[in-house]
C-alpha cells in the first residue's frame, strides 16, 4: 500500500512538471501571437491616421495649388514645409514620432499651372504611407467649377 | 473515503492536472488566434482601401493633366477665328478624348483609368468667350465598369405553359 502511495505521488509531481513545461512553453507562444497582433492593430491605425491625412492635404492642395496654403487648412496653422513631425494623433509636434515629407513640382504653361505634390509618412525609418497628388490653377482669374 | 484516499495518495488524482492545463491551453490558443485574426484582416481591408486611395489619386493626376492641355488648347484657340473647330481638331488628336459642340463652347470627355473595374470619368465645356472663366467641370466623378455579362432574369414571360 505505501508503495502505491508512494508511486502515485511521483506520477502527479511528474506530470505536475510536464504540464508546467507544457504550459509555459504554449504560454510564451500564446504571449508573441497577442504581441504580434497588437504591433498589427497599432501599426493599422497609424496608417489609416496617415492615408485620412493625406487625403486632406490632397485635397486642401488640389483647391489650392499650394502646399503652405494646403498645409494651413489642414493642420490650422502655418508649419514649415520641411523636417515636419507629428504626434500619434497626426499634430504637428517638435520631435514627433510621425515624420511627414512633401516634395512638389510645378509646370507652368500659359493656360496655367499643373503641379503634383507627392506626401510621405515615416514611423521610425520606414514609410507609412504616400501619396501623389495633383492640382491645375489655370491662370487669368479662377475657371467656372 | 479515507481508503479511497490512501489507495490513490492525494484528493487529485493523475491526469486531472493534464486536462485542465489543455482545456486551458486550448482556450487561450483559441483566443490568440482569433484575436490575430481578426487584426489581419482588419489590416487586409486597411491595405485594399490604401491601395485604392492611392489609384484614385493617381488617375486624378492624371485627369488633371490632361485638363491642363486641354486649357492650353483652349487658350491658343480664343484668339483665333473659329474657336469651336480649332479646339475640336485640337482636343482629338490627345489620346481618348470626344470633343462636340454645345451652346457657347465645346464640351469635352475623357476619362482615366483607376483600377481594372472603375475608371475616373470628366466632363469639361470649354468656352470661346473667356469673360467668365475658359471652362466649367461638369462631371468629376467615378464610374464602375461592370463587365459582367448580360443575365436575364428566369421569369415567366407570358407564354403557354405547355
Amino acid at each position: 500500500m505505501i508503495l502505491l502511495n508512494r508511486k502515485s505521488n511521483i506520477l502527479l509531481f511528474a506530470e505536475m512538471t510536464i504540464a508546467l513545461l507544457f504550459f509555459v512553453i504554449s504560454f510564451a507562444v500564446m504571449i508573441r501571437v497577442f504581441a504580434a497582433a497588437d504591433g498589427l492593430e497599432r501599426r493599422a491605425q497609424r496608417r489609416e491616421k496617415a492615408v485620412l491625412c493625406a487625403q486632406s492635404i490632397a485635397e486642401a492642395y488640389s483647391v489650392s495649388g499650394d502646399t503652405g496654403t494646403a498645409l494651413r487648412l489642414v493642420f490650422g496653422e502655418d508649419i514649415p514645409q520641411e523636417d515636419i513631425t507629428l504626434n500619434s494623433e497626426l499634430v504637428p509636434e517638435d520631435n514627433g514620432e510621425i515624420t511627414l515629407t512633401l516634395s512638389e513640382e510645378k509646370d507652368d504653361t500659359a493656360a496655367g499651372t499643373y503641379s503634383t505634390l507627392s506626401i510621405r509618412f515615416g514611423y521610425s525609418g520606414e514609410e507609412l504611407f504616400s501619396l501623389d497628388c495633383g492640382a491645375y490653377i489655370p491662370r487669368g482669374g479662377a475657371a467656372v467649377e | 473515503m479515507n481508503k479511497k484516499k490512501r489507495f490513490f495518495g492525494s484528493t487529485v488524482g493523475v491526469g486531472y492536472i493534464s486536462m485542465m492545463l489543455i482545456f486551458t491551453v486550448i482556450c487561450l490558443t483559441i483566443l490568440a488566434v482569433l484575436s490575430f485574426q481578426a487584426v489581419y484582416s482588419n489590416d487586409r481591408v486597411s491595405s485594399r482601401s490604401e491601395r485604392f486611395t492611392q489609384e484614385y489619386y493617381d488617375a486624378d493626376m492624371a485627369a488633371k493633366r490632361t485638363l491642363a492641355q486641354l486649357d492650353g488648347i483652349a487658350l491658343e484657340c480664343a484668339e483665333s477665328f473659329s474657336f469651336e473647330e480649332n479646339f475640336i481638331s485640337g482636343a482629338e488628336e490627345l489620346p481618348g478624348i470626344t470633343a462636340a459642340r454645345v451652346p457657347g463652347g465645346v464640351r469635352a470627355d475623357y476619362s482615366a483609368r483607376i483600377n481594372d473595374r472603375q475608371r475616373l470619368y470628366v466632363s469639361v465645356v470649354f468656352y470661346g468667350d473667356t469673360a467668365a472663366g475658359r471652362y466649367e467641370v461638369l462631371q468629376w466623378r467615378s464610374v464602375t465598369e461592370d463587365n459582367s455579362p448580360d443575365s436575364t432574369p428566369a421569369v415567366w414571360d407570358g407564354s403557354d405553359l405547355v
